[in-house]
């Protein structure tokens, strides 16, 4: 999905200009805007107003019926909806985990090595998967599930260990840990460039304070590395939260919320009413409460890790 | 980089450190090596071994997939050229005003624009189906071209701002007295002193357009229209046991972007390492 929401602090986005810089405005910069606020309007506002409102529909793409909160009101009788909420929670609890171990520990050993053409090279090594496009890295991991043909299975079979072998994504026991495991080792990525341009912004004078002090790798770690990104660790938390209770195309491309419900997230669900039982009003209500509980966790997040600097995440 | 680092010690080889992230890169690989090795595998070498690549190579499997997935790549090429290329005009352009000149909205409308960074995409996924719809572009590339500018400039103007409002008064204030107005001090101060920054803005534009695999799938159904994720997919439903034809396809579908990745390396990995996410 192109677009994730990013929380803000609105008064730090913005300053005053001081007085003295202030210009006369010529009628040109309207003429500057007029295209982004356009394009927004149509393409951005617009659909968001229709999800709302139509939140409230049946509706079919087509024809629309006035029905009040019957849209939510069905979301509390909506049986696979339910089983979809621990799923989620589940994948978005593994990718916090996994986004704030592993490539952590990498960035910091990796900002720790002395030589500096080896620090270039491991961020060139992790950063190059970034740009094999996404839908790749999902089709092999695919075929690393294969029930046949799978390498997994296939290393299972050569060890002699034929009950370990399965097919991962099609057994209800499986199927959900298969997807939460996809991209092992996590290093690679985002998240370790995003935790390495936290490290080098701390101070050299902190860096050698500690050294002075005797700390080792693992007190300067915990006590003066972790404390001094908390905003790229708070920064991290909340993209991953956001991107996986919205991230659905995983499960559409792998299981399609199966077998039977045990893959089901509430994107996915979101999608096959929309798009296969053309219930669009149902859908568009299901997007809202998605909002709303990106919202909620934003603002949750963003009150539980405080960062002690005014500047909040920019993505 | 970083040459302010002060070592006590004359060399340390970290030898332990090399090690865990020597495993990380291996694992990290490993799905990628496979990927290479079965791309030049016909069925029966397949079977034969998984992870040593078998004598003689099949090159065919590359040609059996490019023709299939070239059309993919060109779509893809198109779609996201015309997007970044838009979002760097629509973005810069608002970003250089909301920077260096207050006029009255400016405020409404510039909260307006960043607040949609709070607006996740699911929630308009389904009425901007209908609205692409109704406004008679399905299946058309501008479905995906202009709500692809207009969701991606929001990003880019977040960064661009404030960097532009970063730059100095003088160089502006020096121009105008030389004569310049609004459009010069855009395009001969503003724009090429944003350079890094518009860097950032080509690479993010670029890899969140060329990767989006919902909005796509749901807009376009013409498969001579398909994108290289949507592309890929399908070309898999149809490959379903010849891995090898079907990995050639996942490897030539990758190579653009590692091409670009190349070229900007540099650029890539500093700027995503440095200004964008120092806070």
């Amino acid at each position: 999905m192109a677009r994730v929401a990013v929380p803000l602090r609105f008064g730090a986005t913005l300053r005053r200009r001081p007085r003295e810089r202030r210009l006369r405005a010529p009628l040109g910069v309207y003429l500057f805007i007029a295209p982004s606020i356009l394009l927004l309007l149509v393409f951005s506002y617009y659909p968001i107003f229709s999800a709302f409102y139509h939140s409230l529909y049946a509706w079919d793409g087509v024809n629309s019926r006035f029905v009040g909160f019957a849209n939510f009101a069905a979301m509390l009788a909506d049986d696979p909806l339910h089983q979809s909420v621990p799923h989620v929670l589940l994948l978005a609890a593994a990718a916090v985990t996994f986004a704030l171990t592993l490539p952590l520990l990498a960035a910091e050993l990796i900002f720790n090595l002395h030589s500096e053409r080896w620090r270039f090279l491991y961020r060139v090594l992790f950063t190059i998967p970034m740009v094999v496009p996404w839908i790749v890295t999902v089709l092999v991991w695919q075929f690393f599930y294969d029930p046949i043909d799978g390498p997994i299975n296939r290393v299972f079979l050569a060890l002699g260990m034929e009950n370990f072998a399965r097919g991962w994504l099609g057994e209800p026991r499986t199927a959900l840990g298969a997807i939460a495991l996809m991209g092992f080792p996590f290093v690679a990525g985002l998240n370790l460039l995003i935790y390495l341009a936290g490290l080098n912004s701390i101070s050299t004078e902190v860096l050698d304070a500690t050294k002075l002090d005797g700390a080792t790798f693992w007190q300067r770690f915990l006590h003066v590395d972790i404390p001094l990104i908390r905003g790229q660790i708070r920064l991290i938390v909340i993209l991953t939260t956001i991107t996986q209770i919205q991230n659905f195309a995983p499960v559409l491309i792998l299981t399609k919320g199966g077998p039977g419900y045990s893959t089901m997230v509430p994107g996915m669900w979101m999608y096959q009413n929309a798009f296969v039982f053309g219930k669009m009003g149902y859908a568009s209500a299901i997007g809202v409460v998605l909002f709303a509980v990106m919202l909620a966790l934003t603002a949750v997040n963003t009150r539980l890790i405080r960062s002690g600097e005014e500047y909040e995440p920019r993505r | 980089m970083k040459s302010q680092r002060i070592s006590s010690r004359p060399r340390r080889l970290d030898l332990g450190k090399h090690a865990i992230l020597f495993v990380a890169v291996l694992l990290t690989y490993i799905p990628f090596w496979i990927l290479l090795v079965t791309s030049l595998k016909s069925v029966e070498q397949f079977y034969h071994s998984l992870v040593l690549p078998e004598l003689p190579l099949q090159w065919g499997n590359y040609i059996t997939a490019w023709g299939v997935v070239s059309r993919y790549i060109l779509n893809s090429t198109i779609v996201t050229l015309t997007v970044v290329i838009g979002v760097l005009v629509v973005s810069s352009m608002s970003s250089f005003v909301f920077a260096r000149y207050s006029f009255p909205g400016r405020t409404v409308l510039f909260y307006l624009i960043i607040g949609l960074l709070m607006v996740p995409g699911i929630l308009t996924l389904v009425p901007a189906f209908v609205w692409i719809r109704d406004l008679g572009l399905l299946n058309t590339r501008w479905a995906l071209i202009l709500p692809g500018i207009a969701g991606e400039q929001v990003f880019a103007i977040f960064v661009l701002r404030a960097f532009m409002a970063g730059l100095p008064e003088e160089i502006f204030e020096a121009a105008r007295v030389d004569g310049a107005r609004m459009l010069r001090s855009y395009w001969n101060i503003a724009l090429p002193l944003s350079k890094p920054i518009l860097s950032v803005v080509v690479i993010t534009a670029t890899l969140a357009t060329w990767n989006d695999y919902i909005w796509p799938l749901i807009v376009i159904s013409d498969t001579t229209l398909l994108t290289i994720p949507i592309g890929l997919a399908y070309f898999q439903g149809q490959y379903q046991t010849e891995f090898g034809p079907m990995m050639a396809g996942y490897v030539i579908g990758s190579i653009p972007l590692l091409v670009l990745f190349f070229f900007t390396m540099r650029q890539f990995v500093q700027g995503l390492t440095g200004g964008a996410f120092k806070m």
